[in-house]
């Protein structure tokens, strides 16, 4: 082992020199020798040695002096004294001057050589110490500068303002005049900060980009990643770059900014005068420094990604508001369009919807009309027709150099000047239902951020149509079951199980008697409380809703009888949610329907009559044979009762042919005056037992009617017998043939008691209701009247009355000159 | 020797009424006819009777007026009275009931002989 350090010994004995220095030098020391205590000092004072052995007997004050030089010095050697005596005193001695120890003459070199190596290795010791002490501090000025770097960057968010400030820390640290930082943006390094940059360099250092290619410092900053540094710039070959030769400097260092190995920026130092060069050490120091920075890079750079998706995403969700407060089909379209082009500030955008296999534009903006100038095109066809197609995006970062599309679709775009397209297709419920294309004029590679967000607008924008598109059938539906609901006949009313009105068509409220418009929400109960006798039925359905009932509603105040029919209202999961009410307006079947069963009443009445007046006087006849006088009078009553009762089928059956058209007229040349003549014939013997004064006026020409004879012979007889048997007797009677504006006119007035007006409406009638009693004949069949109106109007004619009550009547009728059957001569 | 009872007939038809009234004076009934309501209204006012026979359908004032009319008469609504009428409409015999009557005849579908033992019958009583 070699000492680096000497050992020094001091003797003047020639044989103690010879011994020990021999015995050190074998052992690998390195001994110098001095002879007396001045030359001790000199070469103590010229430094190098660790040990020095003492075999001089010095007095005090020399061994002190000698001493106290060694002690002036950084590492001072330690002492062995050599002795001649071993007292305690001298031992004691040398203790106290802090000697390494002392070895008694004779010299034994083992313990001397003992000493010297324990002395040695402290000193070595010593010195690792001291060497560890400096590095540990260095260490620590290394971690308090990352330390203070790294609080500046994060005191502030501005990125910027960060690099600023890290940029005034390293040229702190390396002792730079200036500094500039750069950030690797689209492979190229662009200025962000500087510190300390001179007036005149302003402007260049902090637009002018480093250079990446071409250099000498490529490999290394690039490849090894590596800092380059010079201490002569503008000799070096490294540093031709004219952005170099811009502002001259002295030295200057490169340091790249790494994240995970990667370079993501760079920072350039700059000594304007000083040649400055880099010890290994600080060099990797500023290399952790740089690393810190690049990881603050990275950081801020996704903080600026994340904060860019954020402000997208809110402009994203700003344009859902917007679509879903929208309804109509143009206006969303319209949104959308100029959303898209907010959202990727672009220029031009359109969408194409698709019907059937044809894409039609929806809507395009202005700027987007001539692009997008063909209305119609087929799926495949184009770009628009490629999305749908393919169902993709399509994204095309330089319309001109592409080959894949054919040039004549894209042809506008490029005339026009649009450089970039990106389209994407708009899907809803799993359906691709078009497109929405989207223009740049400046040439952009759209990141993977900003197609996200087209394709999420797209798919939102494509919601929004359907939303539109249903909301339009919804209302063309709406519209079309209103339209139905109001149309129909039928009233219709929807009640609720709370009983109040859901929804009511106009011809409910009709029907019975309430305002539709403002039914809704109104208790049922309420609308119908005007005749609570007649909705009495109505109201039980509303209380029991889940039974299907039904029923008339006579509403005598609106003279008309409703049938109204409540079913439950079912909801999809079968619950019942109320009752559906339908109403119809029953009144002219009920009123035709009660006419019949009146009308049999009355037959069946009149019908029976002359049979039970038959049967009694057969029964009174068989009682009493032997009174032949009685019995043939009984018999003859009989008989008479059954001329009516034939009277009465007869006439049942005329009406009845007449009625259903079955009956055939026998038109002829009719003289009526000569009909009246012998109708006042037959009728002669009961005038003159009524001592009625008849009289017919005479005209001067014959009236003739075309007309059924038979038909019109009833007729005539009717109104005539009529008129003398209702008469009181000794009255007057007049008959009047003529012809009239009407055609030919034919009257009877007589000076009966006359009839009511309100019997004069119900006296041509069919059947008659029980309490009319004013119509009901006693003697007649009950249709004579109401026969003469279905003959003459049959004919075409008119029958009337004309009465005053206690002013005799009047009955007419008139016939059309030459009148013919209007439903036709002959069947 | 005990009084004919008295019965007042109604009926607007002539062979019937006189067929009615041939049978009832046979069973030794006094009988007074009247052929229509009005005229039944006066003749019951005016006598007494034991029974009225009333027809329903009638000129002028139709059974039922008449009946009711009979009804809140307190000089009249004492009088027992046997409607015969010809029809055998449930509405109608209802309604009749309903005034209180101690009969509803159909005549097609009964023989004097049959009206005479009814009215015996309810006279007896």
């Amino acid at each position: 082992m070699t000492e680096s350090e000497a050992v020094l010994l001091v003797a003047d004995d020639r044989e103690t020199l010879a011994h020990v220095s021999g015995g050190l030098g074998r052992k690998g020391y390195r001994v110098v020798v001095a002879g007396t205590s001045a030359e001790a000092r000199a070469r103590i004072r010229a430094g190098g040695v660790g040990l020095a052995v003492l075999d001089l007997v010095l007095s005090e004050p020399e061994t002190r002096a000698l001493l106290d030089e060694a002690r002036a010095l950084s590492a001072p050697p330690e002492f062995i004294i050599v002795t001649a005596q071993a007292t305690l005193d001298s031992a004691i001695a040398a203790v106290e001057q802090g000697m390494a120890g002392y070895v008694t003459k004779p010299v034994d070199l083992a313990r001397l050589e003992g000493i010297a190596a324990r002395v040695f290795e402290r000193r070595r010791l010593q010195r690792e110490n001291v060497h560890l002490q400096r590095e540990a501090a260095e260490r620590l000025a290394e971690t308090e500068t990352l330390l203070r770097i790294t609080r500046e960057v994060n005191a502030t968010l501005d990125f910027s303002e960060a690099l600023r400030r890290v940029c005034r820390e390293l040229a702190r640290l390396s002792g730079a005049d200036t500094a500039s930082a750069y950030v690797l943006e689209s492979d190229q390094l662009r200025p962000v900060a500087a510190y300390h940059v001179p007036k005149e360099h302003l402007q260049t250092l902090a637009t002018a980009t480093l250079p990446l290619e071409g250099q000498g410092f490529q490999a290394a900053l690039w490849d090894e990643r590596r800092p380059v540094h010079s201490d002569d710039v503008a000799n070096d070959p490294r540093f031709t770059h004219g952005l170099f030769r811009a502002f001259p400097h002295q030295s200057g260092l490169l340091l790249p900014l790494l994240f995970e190995d990667k370079v993501v920026g760079a920072f350039y130092a700059v000594w304007w005068r000083e040649r400055r060069r880099f010890a290994a050490r600080e060099l990797k120091l500023l290399e952790g420094i740089a690393e810190q920075v690049g990881l603050l890079v990275r950081n801020a750079r996704l903080f600026g990604e994340a904060d860019r998706n954020r402000q997208r995403l809110e402009a994203l969700n700003e344009v859902s508001r917007h679509l879903a407060a929208v309804h109509d089909s143009d206006e969303v379209v319209s949104l959308i369009v100029n959303e898209a082009c907010r959202l990727l500030g672009a220029e031009a955008a359109g969408v194409r919807i698709l019907e059937g296999d044809e894409l039609v534009a929806a809507a395009r903006t202005a700027s987007a009309e001539v692009i997008m100038a063909r209305e119609r095109i087929r799926v495949g066809e184009s770009l628009s027709g490629w999305v749908v197609a393919h169902n993709d995006v399509l994204i095309l970062e330089d319309l001109a150099a592409d080959t894949r599309h054919d040039p004549a679709h894209k042809a506008a775009a490029i005339a026009l000047g649009y450089a970039s397209f990106v389209g994407a297709p708009l899907r809803a419920l799993g359906r691709t239902i078009g497109a929405i294309n989207v223009f740049t004029t400046t040439r952009r590679r759209f990141t993977r951020d900003e197609v996200a967000l087209l394709s999420a607008f797209a798919d939102q924008a494509a919601l929004a149509i359907e939303k539109a598109r249903l909301y339009k059938e919804a209302q063309t539906q709406r519209t079309r079951l209103a339209q139905i609901f109001e149309s129909t006949s039928d009233g219709i009313v929807l009640v609720g199980r709370d009983g109040a009105v859901q929804a009511t068509n106009h011809r409910a409220g009709e029907l019975l008697g309430f305002d539709a418009d403002r039914a809704v929400g109104v208790a049922f109960a309420e609308l119908i409380a005007g005749d609570a006798r007649a909705f009495a039925g109505l109201r039980a359905a509303l209380a029991e809703p889940q039974r299907r009932s039904e029923g008339d509603l006579d509403l005598k105040q609106l003279t008309r009888i409703i049938h109204w029919v409540a079913q439950p209202t079912v909801d999809a999961a079968g619950v019942t949610i109320g009752f559906t009410l339908t109403l119809q307006d029953v009144t002219q079947e009920r009123l035709a329907s009660q006419m019949k069963s009146d009308f049999v009443s009355f037959v069946t009445h009149q019908l029976r009559t002359p049979l039970s007046g038959i049967k009694w006087m057969l029964e009174l006849a068989a009682e009493a044979p032997e009174r032949v006088d009685e019995m043939s009078s009984y018999v003859n009553d009989a008989r008479e009762a059954a001329e009516r009762l034939i009277n009465l089928v007869n006439d049942l059956l005329d009406a009845s042919r007449l009625e259903s058209g079955r009956l055939a007229l026998a038109l002829e040349e009719v003289d009526l005056r000569r009909l009246t003549r012998e109708v006042l014939d037959e009728v002669a013997p009961l005038l003159r037992e009524k001592r009625h004064d008849l009289a017919m006026d005479d005209a001067a020409q014959p009236v003739t009617a075309r007309a059924d004879a038979q038909l019109l012979r009833q007729v005539v007889l009717n109104l005539t017998s009529n008129a003398v048997k209702y008469t009181p007797p000794g009255g007057r009677i007049t008959v009047r043939v003529g012809a009239g504006p009407e055609g030919a006119e034919w009257a009877i007035t007589d000076s009966g008691i006359g009839i009511p007006k309100e019997a004069q409406r119900k006296l041509f009638e069919k059947f008659f209701r029980a309490d009319n009693v004013f119509a009901v004949e006693t003697e007649g069949t009950g249709l004579g009247l109401y026969l003469v109106r279905l003959i003459v109007e049959k004919h075409g004619g008119r029958v009337w009355c004309e009465s005053e009550e206690g002013h005799g009547s009047t009955f007419a009728f008139a016939l059309p000159a030459g009148a013919a059957d209007r439903e036709g001569e002959t069947r | 020797m005990t009084t004919a009872k008295r019965v007042l007939l109604v009926e607007d038809d002539r062979f019937l009424r006189r067929a009615c009234e041939a049978s009832l004076k046979q069973r030794g009934l006094e009988v007074t006819t009247a052929v229509d309501g009005e005229q039944g209204l006066e003749r019951a006012r005016a006598e007494r009777f034991d029974l009225i026979l009333l027809d329903m359908l009638m000129p002028k004032m139709s059974g039922l007026d008449v009946l009711r009319a009979l009804r809140s008469d307190p000089a009249t609504r004492a009088v027992p009275v046997l409607v015969l009428s010809n029809s055998s409409r449930e509405q109608d015999v209802r309604e009749v009931e309903a005034l209180g009557v101690v009969g509803y005849m159909v005549k097609s579908n009964m023989s004097l002989k049959e009206l005479g033992e009814r009215i015996d019958q309810l006279l007896a009583g």
